[in-house]
This record gives structure tokens, sequence and C-alpha cells, in this order.
């Protein structure tokens, strides 16, 4: 099911009033928030954390040409730092390995 | 136009070029996604963040219910709160109703150049609009570019294109990893996320997995980032 019509443009008001508390908040109420301990810790980990959560399943889903490709993207951005080159050569290798295998 | 808004707008050309390729490339997977361009030039506008973008656009084809789809995107992008926070004092001279606005064009480009610029000397607030006004147009036209582009191509999936969101956001994990200390709370969080995923229906394993993720670095001691 892709979004369409009303639900398209609910999803993106609702995550545009989303985005838009945090950075209203940020502004308002940031300088409360602990500088170290518990909270802070959560806080720098979080967006590491959710693209775990986002990525993982997915890959362990794609089966084998998913998982060189993960292996593939690793090195990639370890060795040139380009997110881009990286995504490029993760789907070069979906695409070799499906037209190896013919699927 | 103030003169601290037209410098703010040039020290943030560089990277705005930097945007400018990844606009390209979310336009073309947006396309593929079947995101009108009606609706990436609102999102654009209104949403004005990469990240959450991405998320959105990545979840769009799910069948997720709504208010998960825009929690997600809003939890990805949960550092806001500590880059308007930082800039606070720039925008209070404003007074509340032009902080309130200002603060909208606050992203992580262009508060990197401000906050590199007031090691140096004095910013103002205009600066730091300045540079969200320009990373603000590479964005929105470069997307939209993107788009334009992203329709003419065939047979995505020869192409691995069906695989382009789960390659980008692959990559930007690896480029979010921080070192040993992220080994536990990213094995909470893929651990939790793969559970959730299979037990439970929506988009529950992101956000799931992103908090256990996020509470096990809170539990673990050891040093800070």
């Amino acid at each position: 099911m892709t979004l369409s019509g009303g639900n398209a443009w609910a999803v993106i008001v609702l995550a545009a009033l989303f985005v838009y508390s945090i950075r209203f908040l940020g502004m308002a109420f940031g300088s409360r928030l602990p500088k170290n301990g518990p909270v802070k810790r959560a806080m720098d980990a979080l967006p590491g954390t959710i693209f775990a959560a986002l990525v993982f399943p997915g890959l362990a889903e794609a089966g084998l040409p998913g998982m060189a490709a993960a292996g593939v993207i690793f090195l990639a951005v370890r060795k040139t730092g380009s997110v881009f080159l990286a995504m490029i050569l993760g789907m070069g290798t979906v695409a070799l390995l499906r037209a190896v295998t013919g699927n | 136009m103030t003169p601290e808004f037209a410098r703010g707008f040039r020290a943030s050309v560089p990277a705005g070029i930097g945007v400018l390729v990844y606009g390209l490339v979310f336009g073309v997977l947006a396309a593929e996604k079947g995101v009108s361009a009606p609706q990436l030039a609102i999102m654009n506008v209104a949403v004005f963040s990469g990240s959450a973008q991405l998320i959105l656009v990545g979840m769009w084809s799910g069948g997720f219910p709504l208010w998960q789809v825009a929690l997600a995107a809003a939890v990805v992008n949960v550092r806001y709160f500590l880059l308007t926070a930082a800039v606070a004092p720039l925008l209070e001279p404003f007074g509340k109703f032009g902080g309130a606005w200002r603060v909208h064009f606050v992203t992580d480009e262009n508060w990197a150049v401000t906050m590199a610029e007031s090691r140096r000397r004095r910013v103002t607030g205009d600066f730091l609009v300045g540079g969200g006004v320009c990373v603000g147009l590479f964005w929105f036209f470069s997307v939209l570019a993107g788009h334009s582009l992203g329709f003419t191509i065939a047979a995505p999936e020869r192409f691995g294109l069906d695989f382009a969101f789960t390659a980008l956001f692959t990559a930007l994990a690896v480029t979010m990893w921080r070192g040993r200390r992220d080994i536990f709370p990213w094995a909470v969080s893929a651990a939790v996320a793969y559970a959730a995923f299979r037990l439970l229906p929506g988009a529950w394993y992101v956000l799931l997995g992103g908090a256990a993720g996020a509470a096990a670095a809170a539990v673990r001691g050891g040093e800070e980032g």
C-alpha cells in the first residue's frame, strides 16, 4: 500500500508538526537538559540506534545479495567516507548478484 | 536583507553543494516510491530535514499507520533539540515570535557553519538564518530536479534501485557508528527491532528498537560523547 491522497498529506503535515516541535522545544527549553549522565547518553545514541533498528531487519530478510551488499557498503564508507559512493556500490552489488543468479 | 544574512548565505554555499548531491539522490528515490512533485515541494518547506524526509519516504509504501511514520521521522531528528538549544542565544534578540519562525531554518549544515564562525567572532541570528535559506534553496531545487529525473528510469529493479533505500540507510548507519561504545546499544537495538519486526504489525520495530538501544546506552555508564 502506497500513501496517497489525504493520507499522504496528513503524514506530511504530522511529520512537519513533530519536527518543528523538536526545533522549537530545543530553542525554548534545551538549556535545561542535563549536560551529562544517562539522559545525555540516550540522546547521543538515539540517531544511530534508530538507523540500526531500521536497517537490520531489512538486511536480515534480504538474503545473500542483501548481506553481501551490506558488507560492501560498510567497507566503502569506512575506506572512502562517501555515503553516495557506498550506496551506488551496494546497489551495484545487488544488481550484479541478481544478474548472476538469474533472479 | 542584512549584511549578516548575506554573509551567512555565502558561508553556507559549500555545504549547499553537498546538500545538492544528497537532494538529487533523495528526489530520484522519492519518485521511485510514488511521491508526487507537489507533495515533495511542500515536504521540503514544511519538514525541511533530510533525515526526517528520508525516513518518511522510505516508509511511504510500507502500509504503516500514519502516526507511526510521522513519529519515526521525528525521532530520527531528536538531535535538532540539541542543535536549536545551542543557537537559542542567537535567536533570543528576535523575541518569542521572531525566534519561533527563524528556528525552522536550523539544519545540520548551517548550524555547523554558524558554530564554526562563532568560534572566530560574534555571529548573529541573521547569519544563521541566511545559511538556512541558502541550504533550503539548494535542498528544494535539487530534490525536485532529482524527482523529475527519477520518472525517466524504467525497470528500476534491474539497477538495484529498489534496494536503494536499504543501501542508503545502511551507509548512513555506518557513518553514525561511534566506535566500540556503540556495540552494546546497537546490538540491543538490532535484536529488539528484529523481534518486533517478526512479532508486531506496523513500524513498531523502528521505534522500539531505537528506544531500546538508546535506553541501553543510558544504563551503561562509560565515556560520554
